[in-house]
């Protein structure tokens, strides 16, 4: 059996059924539903009516999760109300807390890839903000922090960038360093299982976590 | 009338919930085994198919566990660094061998004494903080007011806040053969006392949840609470 996902609609024999792959692959690398769906006709692979009903469907699909990925966060408490501090002077101000300023970093840090991917065409400003987050997670090493797996995930994301410096990054470099640093916002205590996702992840995406053992100097990484 | 600098910490108590720890019926050996690699000076007080009760060192931190909760607490800790250190270090091995991923509760609780020998005076300063300000409507009922205390909680985001405060008259009487003699100069019998107690009241990820960080954070928030309310 194919293991590639198909989109039967509802008025088309079983013979007449949709290739699921480029669509998949598309929004895997970072485009949009309308832009999966785009590639899926230009390459003749479906039929306007077909579209239509596959493209009300993800979209039916794509809402319902957001509605339940909404309701889980709401039962949730934020980290920021965890470590808040009862002081009206503090409102406003940086937290002092190194599990926040670690998030806040990330987050900044994410906002630099999703640009990145944004403006991914034009290769400086592409560029300049892989560079600023690099930076971003470069300062994260200066935080003295007390989770060992998630300094090692933080080594693992230096690493990468820091092999990549010369090369340039593809869109699915990005996509795979988005989704790492989603994963380390809210695993700064994470365990091994989680970090050797992030390691597989970094890894599937091309970065060459090795480099360690082929001579590049790591202190030059801090 | 004080300084929260005056104020005694009694107790500081931790204490996180989870379910689906089940895993404690096939894991509590291995459990102490771990923990007692770590911290030699643990000492099994009871271990049964309910809880395991445990004790730590001459700092004497008490700590519990069984398959929905851990929890430690501290009796008139000098300071809180030792006691971070273990509580972190035993949430760390217990949540970690029963794979407890999500956190249903998680309270930090400190209460502190003031020891004062005259309890009318006591009454007047709660007074003047607006807790009892009922003198006119007792009347009808009554001479005065004699034990005051007052609960209530307050709603912050995420995390609440139960603040107990009131008037303390308690005795301690130990009989002991001779020549055994109690040093009970530190027992506070009279005096004012203050809870506060902050708990969650969403479910917390353990990803984002590190208990050094939340306990000193909840220090500096009881000081705070005091601050605001009593002095």
């Amino acid at each position: 059996m194919r293991s590639v996902m198909y989109a039967k609609t509802s008025n088309v024999s079983e013979d007449n059924i949709v290739d699921f792959q480029a669509y998949v692959k598309r929004k895997r690398l970072g485009g949009s539903t309308g832009e999966g769906l785009k590639s899926l006709k230009e390459k003749g692979e479906a039929t306007g009516e077909e579209l239509f009903e596959l493209k009300q469907r993800v979209g039916s699909l794509e809402s319902t999760v957001k509605k339940i990925q909404e309701k889980v966060d709401e039962r949730k408490a934020s980290p920021e109300n965890i470590y808040r501090l009862i002081d009206d002077a503090a409102v406003g101000q940086q937290s002092d807390n190194t599990l926040l300023k670690a998030r806040e970093l990330l987050q900044i840090g994410l906002q630099h890839l999703e640009q990145a991917l944004h403006e991914f065409p034009d290769e400086i400003e592409r560029e300049a903000k892989l560079d600023l987050f690099f930076n971003n997670i470069r300062r994260l090493t200066l935080i003295p922090f007390k989770s060992r797996n998630f300094e090692d995930a933080i080594t693992a994301l230096l690493v990468a960038l820091q092999g990549t410096v010369t090369e340039g990054y593809s869109r699915e470099k990005i996509i795979a360093l988005r989704n790492v640093t989603k994963v380390l916002m809210d695993n700064i205590f994470m365990s091994e299982e989680v970090l050797d996702k992030c390691i597989d992840k970094l890894e599937e995406s091309g970065f060459d976590l090795s480099l360690p053992f082929k001579g590049i100097d790591f202190y030059d990484l801090l | 009338m004080f300084k929260f600098g005056d104020l005694t910490l009694e107790r500081v108590i931790f204490e996180v919930r989870f379910h689906n720890g089940y895993l404690y019926w096939d894991n509590c050996g291995k459990i102490l085994r771990t923990l007692s690699d770590k911290w030699p000076d643990l000492v099994m007080r009871e271990v049964s198919p309910e809880r395991a009760h445990l004790q730590f060192g001459e700092a004497e931190i008490d700590m519990s566990f069984s398959h929905n909760r851990m929890g430690t607490h501290q009796d008139y800790p000098k300071e809180l660094g030792l006691y971070k250190k273990f509580t972190s270090d035993s949430y760390q091995i217990i949540l970690d061998t029963l794979q407890i991923s999500t956190l249903l509760r998680v309270g930090n609780r400190y209460q502190y004494i003031l020891s004062h020998d005259d309890t009318d005076e006591v009454i007047e300063f709660l007074k003047t903080k607006g807790f009892f300000n009922i003198s006119e409507k007792i009347r009808v009922l009554g001479k005065k007011i004699t034990q005051p205390s007052v609960r209530f909680v307050i709603e912050r985001d995420d995390i609440s806040v139960g603040v107990q405060a009131g008037v303390m008259n308690r005795s301690l009487e130990i009989s002991l053969p001779k020549p055994i003699k109690v040093d009970m100069s530190a027992f506070v019998e009279r005096g004012i006392s203050i809870d506060v107690d902050f708990f969650s009241t969403k479910i917390v990820e353990r990803g984002t949840f590190g208990v050094e960080e939340f306990i000193t954070t909840q220090e500096k928030n009881a000081g705070k609470v005091i601050e605001k309310l009593f002095v």
